[in-house]
């Protein structure tokens, strides 16, 4: 591991072209080590070819990509070595035990003997499939599949994780039980880089995201950073009085930044445009006036509008 | 352990897979028994009516009890070996394993390695499973175990080349219906051969192949062919299925390059060998006569397959590009080899000179001891007729050059290897066409079969053999292969593609330019 580096994924002018179709048109970005980054993008935006690319199965047409900083482009066995590769589709051999399939990657991966069987109860231990080991993979469920998956990606112990819609086709159970395994994964110090377009199961858990649309860069960040480029500049708040109060429409609009005030029964409503670290002066208004709430609710753009403000829902 | 180190890691993990994977199944455990099965009634049923009916000797019985017991392996082998090598590949690409297998630092030549010893263990057991019914020969005095083991070992070099050619099938065309119907193509004429001569010639004659061999010892120059020829078919489909399951930007081109070598070297030999120097006195110039024709036909025709090679892609590939920047002693060793630039042109010259070389060598082998040997031949007359041959061999290999300069020169313009072969050789054709029906027709001057040296020869050679060569063609066939040349090096230029040098645009920085226009 190169700790040195900041980001353990760095990507510059990466184009990927079919002919005359541009699946990538020139994207950069940077991942920093330890987070859980999403990258969405609706159906054909270009997030399987440019994961691919990351783990070193398709050569780009222009630009580089390096993790950790091998190019993956001129150093392909250094960077296999550096992540583990979970591909959207879940490819089973018929007739092996979930052991013998460990086994069988251990060996792959050419970890040594010695190593092989601490290093598979490590992982069998993380993705819980202790019970499960003589059990022979056709017949694991989809979401038992996806952690065994998971689990021989991490066989090598590498420091990234690349992950392909690991959540798609799983029950709602099946998803929480990844995405707690994921968090996990961060704890323990893993970068997971995952895509994914079911925008509700990344949200919780992701630090940071990429939005891409037609081969574009359209969004990357933190969540917060995201928010904070889309916001129209101002926030809405939702406060709930403890009884109804006439004058509250009369307080607060004497403040600056407070516009569009709505009282409905106990429920008020208004828009903050100003810095939110001001937004103590309403409620030092409210309390100067005897004006008793129980509950604030700040309104959080999630990640499906943020999504539906930044992409057009063009299809290449 | 062991077998883990002998095979490497990655290649001992495909075999215990595949092993577990086949065997294990249900379907697995029914074949073997159906197969003993059959294998057990046949002989079965013979024994007994060889011992009711037959009056024949025992050694006879026992032999064609043998004889049966390895026809039905081999239908078995026929049936078995090409369906497992046609899904090797196929399954893995279609059950979406591959790119996780790849993802694993696995590299395609470990995988084709793996598959085949693979299928080597699955046979190995089959033909091992009904061994035990060969007991039942000693119930007519038994065979030699020798002629056993040997009958074994033909079996299973038959079906190591069926799975070689199955696993080719399989990574070439990746579609599993389409590898079973090529390697059935291959593998039933085979069946068919192979069956009919053991039944018909061996067998019949109540003795085992080891047997028929010594009884019947086959022509040294029959195994000088048949070996080389075998280990080409086996190390070439190997080599062939990683050349396909490879990328273009890998470094598959430098082993099949270097078989390819071996292949000339061995071929060339070989004609060599056959009909080549003869240094017997009374038989002087065999080179200059029917040996120097044999090789002649040889390197004609050798020029179509190695325009191929010359007309290859003008870059060098990133993994060659990769091992270059590395500066790794093989880079040294293998720059022969490496495909890109002018090495392209330069590697399909060097096969084409051996053969010349070699030639030549003969001849002066020849001449050696031709003057020694037989005092009283003219030596005048053989100084002339060789200077004829000499003129000959020149202007087809500088024919082969210019062929092997024109497709270059369509690699340098951005055509692959295929097409620039096609395009090279298509053009001799067309000059050809021309050149004879221009003669036919009466309609140009003489000078006009310059333009096609090897309808040139054809005419002298029906003129006889003591014309004089025009020293024109092969300046004809020099300034073209200077043209293309000088052409190719220009047009290498104007794309930005290295003509000499090992190495790739942009690696230090960015990988590629970005498209222009975008």
């Amino acid at each position: 591991m190169n700790e040195s580096r900041p980001s353990i994924i760095e990507v510059r002018d990466l184009w990927m072209s079919f002919g005359k179709n541009d699946a990538l048109a020139g994207i950069s970005f940077d991942i920093p080590r330890g987070v859980i980054h999403g990258f969405i993008g609706p159906n054909g935006a270009g997030k399987t070819t440019t994961i691919r690319i990351l783990a070193a199965l398709q050569i780009p047409t222009a630009g580089g990509a390096w993790i950790d900083g091998a190019n993956v482009v001129t150093e392909p066995e250094e960077v296999r070595r550096r992540l583990g590769y979970m591909p959207d589709y879940v490819g089973v051999y018929e007739g092996l035990s979930v052991m013998e399939y460990l086994e069988f990657f251990a060996m792959a991966h050419q970890l040594p003997a010695s190593r092989r069987r601490s290093a598979i109860s490590d992982v069998v231990e993380l993705t819980d499939l202790g019970k499960l080991l003589e059990v022979e993979v056709h017949v694991l469920s989809k979401g038992m599949k996806q952690r065994l998956c998971l689990a021989q990606t991490l066989l090598h112990e590498p420091d990234l994780l690349i992950l392909d819609e690991p959540a798609s086709g799983l029950d709602p159970r099946a998803r929480i039980e990844f995405r707690s395994l994921l968090t996990e994964l961060r704890r323990l110090g893993k970068t997971v880089f995952l895509s994914s377009h079911i925008l509700s199961e990344l949200s919780p858990i992701c630090d940071s995201v990429s939005i891409v649309e037609k081969g574009h860069l359209v969004a990357h960040g933190s969540m917060e950073q995201i928010r904070n480029r889309i916001r129209s500049g101002d926030v809405q708040y939702e406060v709930t009085l403890v009884e109804a109060n006439e004058d509250v429409e009369a307080i607060l609009s004497q403040i600056p930044g407070v516009s569009r005030i709505l009282l409905e029964g106990r429920k008020l409503s208004f828009d903050w445009s100003e810095d939110d670290s001001e937004i103590h002066q309403v409620w030092a208004a409210l309390a100067s006036r005897k004006v008793a709430f129980t509950r604030v609710r700040r309104h959080e753009d999630d990640l499906e509008n943020l999504f539906m403000s930044l992409t057009t829902g063009e299809v290449q | 352990m062991i077998g883990s180190n002998l095979l490497g890691g990655s290649s001992y993990a495909i075999i215990q897979k595949e092993l577990i994977v086949r065997i294990r199944r249900i379907r697995s455990l029914i074949i073997q028994l159906v197969f003993a099965a059959v294998v057990g009634s046949v002989m079965w049923i013979y024994s007994i009516s060889e011992l009711t009916g037959s009056r024949a000797s025992p050694e006879v019985h026992a032999a064609q009890l043998v004889g049966i017991y390895f026809i039905v392996q081999m239908c078995a082998i026929c049936l078995v070996i090409p369906l497992l090598a046609a899904i090797s590949i196929t399954t893995e690409l279609q059950a979406k394993t591959w790119d996780p297998l790849i993802g694993s630092g696995m590299r395609p030549g470990q995988i084709v390695k793996g598959k085949l010893y693979g299928i080597l263990g699955i046979l190995f057991y089959l033909l091992l499973l009904p061994a035990p019914l060969l007991s039942l020969t000693t119930l007519f005095g038994g065979v030699s175990v020798l002629s056993i083991l040997f009958e074994y070992l033909i079996h299973f070099l038959a079906a190591t080349l069926i799975a070689c050619i199955g696993i080719l099938s399989s990574a070439s065309t990746r579609s599993t219906v389409r590898a079973i119907l090529q390697v059935a193509l291959c593998a039933v004429p085979l069946l068919i051969i192979a069956i009919t001569f053991l039944s018909s010639e061996v067998y019949s004659q109540g003795i085992l192949l080891l047997d028929y061999l010594e009884t019947s010892p086959i022509d040294w120059q029959f195994w000088a062919w048949a070996i080389p020829g075998y280990l080409f078919l086996v190390v070439g489909s190997l080599m062939g299925a990683t050349h396909f399951l490879s990328g273009v930007e890998s470094a598959r081109d430098v082993p099949i390059r270097a078989l390819s070598l071996i292949i000339f070297l061995v071929v060339v030999g070989l004609i060599l060998i056959t009909v080549g120097p003869d240094l017997q006195p009374g038989h002087y110039n065999s080179m200059i006569r029917d040996g120097g024709r044999v090789m002649s036909v040889f390197v004609g025709l050798s020029v179509l397959g190695l325009a191929r090679f010359a007309g290859s892609e003008a870059r060098v590939p990133l993994r060659i590009a990769q091992i270059r920047q590395r500066g790794h002693w093989t880079s040294w060793l293998g720059i022969v080899f490496f495909p890109g630039g002018i090495r392209n042109f330069l590697f399909a010259a060097v096969l084409w000179g051996i053969c010349f070389g070699a030639t030549v060598g003969c001849w002066l082998m020849e001449y050696s001891t031709t003057g020694t040997i037989v005092p009283q031949y003219d030596s005048s007359l053989y100084l002339e007729s060789s200077t004829i041959f000499f003129q000959m061999q020149g202007v087809l290999f500088t024919w082969g050059i210019s062929v092997l300069a024109t497709a270059w020169f369509f690699g340098q313009c951005g055509f692959n290897g295929i097409i620039s072969a096609v395009l090279a050789n298509g053009i001799q054709v067309g000059l050809a066409m021309l050149v004879a029906t221009a003669r036919e027709l009466s309609l140009w001057s003489e000078k006009v079969e310059w333009l096609s040296p090897p309808v040139y020869l054809i005419y002298r050679s029906a003129e006889g053999a003591g014309a004089e060569m025009a020293s024109e063609v092969v300046l004809v066939s020099l300034a073209l292969s200077t043209l293309m040349i000088t052409g190719g090096v220009l047009i290498a230029r104007r794309r930005g593609i290295p003509v000499w040098s090992i190495r790739r645009s942009g690696m230090d920085k960015l990988y590629l330019k970005i498209p222009e226009g975008n």
